[in-house]
């Protein structure tokens, strides 16, 4: 009979075979590291003026990239907008946008995510005193039927003084729920307060660009 | 005396081609990734830079940088990191946030208004970022208080054991792997979990 249980045995088997794979992972992965700067030398043929002279061209024209007219950048975890000019930011808002909420339709197979879309739009429309129509989905989340006739989709007022539309429906507007500037409430669009809308509104043309994320 | 200065004088003039080489190399790397980017700015996706020589994170479009990350710290482990953009394959965390499905009617007869969204504040922001050409992107927040502290402990801990053994498998396998673990704020590091979505790129400058 052993002076020791089987269990202890085995946990001590175990933990040396651990710290061997550890040590040997650590080996491989530590060698293949130190090597790897190995693999720019072989394709390294330009002098090192000329690769100094090509690094400054790159930098310069990945710089040049930033637009120097007016554009748009819409933060949408930090719930806010910036109107830029090159590195300089004109104006922050404080804005609303998506819930990420899902609205299924009960009746078929239809199914909406209230996220505000992600990457590089332009301003498409502009409109002073815009009427919503309402989409199909805002008549489901009330739990009433969608109409049959257009003009039964129109609502006055609940988009503020002006509208700047980004395509697919989606806009930048202005609200009635101030107090809930600053939080994910949209079905996707981006709420503005009525002094930053008219700001934005008046510095932003059509074709201006919006970058989201 | 003079002959110490010789013999010093000759010792850097062997390490001179060394470092010239070395220089040469970084230059190389570093064009290529410029490359890289400069074909993701051409592209109207929201892109990501880690740049770990600044300690600087940025979420990008066109080249224009739309939000800037300070890295607080970073460490490396594994094979080569290719100058090459990688496409995001999959976030991986503990608790993935999940999304309210809206009951209709719902709001139009519920008098006390609650707010159930997807927001910032519901990231996490202890998760890695799993790129396609083998690699991970690990990012956990600064230690803030004792929670925190032992919670970072045991994560840090946890890899010591693991990662060790990942490099191992992945190259018994003859796949690439390279880990990079970064620090960020937890504002921060919520924010690329927010801002990161499947498909995205990304390119890391290292040193």
């Amino acid at each position: 009979m052993s002076k020791y249980g089987f269990y202890p045995k085995l946990i001590v088997i175990l933990s040396v075979v651990l710290i061997v794979f550890g040590l040997a992972g650590f080996y491989i992965g530590t060698k293949k590291a130190a090597l790897s700067d190995n693999s720019y030398s072989k394709n390294g043929k330009a002098s090192l003026q000329a690769l100094k002279a090509r690094n400054s061209l790159l930098r310069q024209r990945l710089k040049s990239l930033t637009p120097q007219e007016n554009y748009i950048v819409v933060d949408t975890g930090m719930n806010r907008l910036y109107l830029k000019n090159g590195a300089r930011t004109i104006r922050e808002a404080v804005v609303s946008s998506g819930s990420g909420n899902i609205l299924k339709d009960p009746a078929g197979k239809r199914q909406w995510v209230f996220d505000t879309p992600r990457g590089e739009y332009r301003v498409q429309t502009k409109y002073v005193a815009p009427a919503w129509t309402k989409p199909d989905w805002a008549f489901i989340e009330e739990g009433e039927a969608v109409p049959k006739d257009p003009r039964k989709r129109i609502e006055e007022g609940v988009l503020g003084a002006y509208a700047l539309g980004f395509g697919d429906g989606y806009f930048i507007h202005g609200t009635l729920y101030t107090r809930l500037l600053g939080r994910n409430v949209t079905h996707g669009c981006i709420r503005v307060g009525d002094n930053d809308l008219k700001f934005i509104f008046n510095a932003a043309g059509i074709g201006t660009k919006i970058y989201i994320f | 005396m003079m002959r110490q200065w010789l013999a010093i004088l000759f010792l850097a003039a062997l390490t001179v081609p060394a470092w010239a080489d070395l220089s040469k190399e970084n230059y190389l790397r570093d064009n290529r990734i410029l490359e890289e980017e400069i074909r993701l700015a051409g592209k109207p996706q929201v892109y990501f830079v880690f740049d770990l020589r600044e300690k600087t994170a940025y979420i990008k479009a066109r080249g224009i940088s739309l939000r800037e990350l300070r890295i607080k710290d970073f460490s490396r482990r594994g094979g080569p990191m290719a100058a090459a953009a990688y496409s995001l394959k999959e976030k991986k965390t503990f608790f993935k946030p999940g999304r309210e499905t809206i009951k209709p009617r719902e709001s139009k007869d519920n008098d006390n208004y609650k707010i159930e969204a997807l927001e910032l504040s519901d990231m996490p922001s202890r998760f890695t970022l799993v790129f396609d050409g083998g690699l991970r992107i690990s990012i956990r927040p600064e230690t803030e208080g004792v929670i925190s502290g032992i919670s970072n402990l045991f994560h840090s801990a946890l890899r010591l054991l693991t990662r060790p053994l990942a490099m191992l498998w992945h190259a018994v396998r003859g796949k690439p792997y390279c880990a990079v673990d970064i620090v960020l704020n937890k504002n921060d590091a919520r924010t690329i979990f927010w801002s990161f979505s499947e498909g995205s790129a990304a390119v890391v400058y290292h040193p």
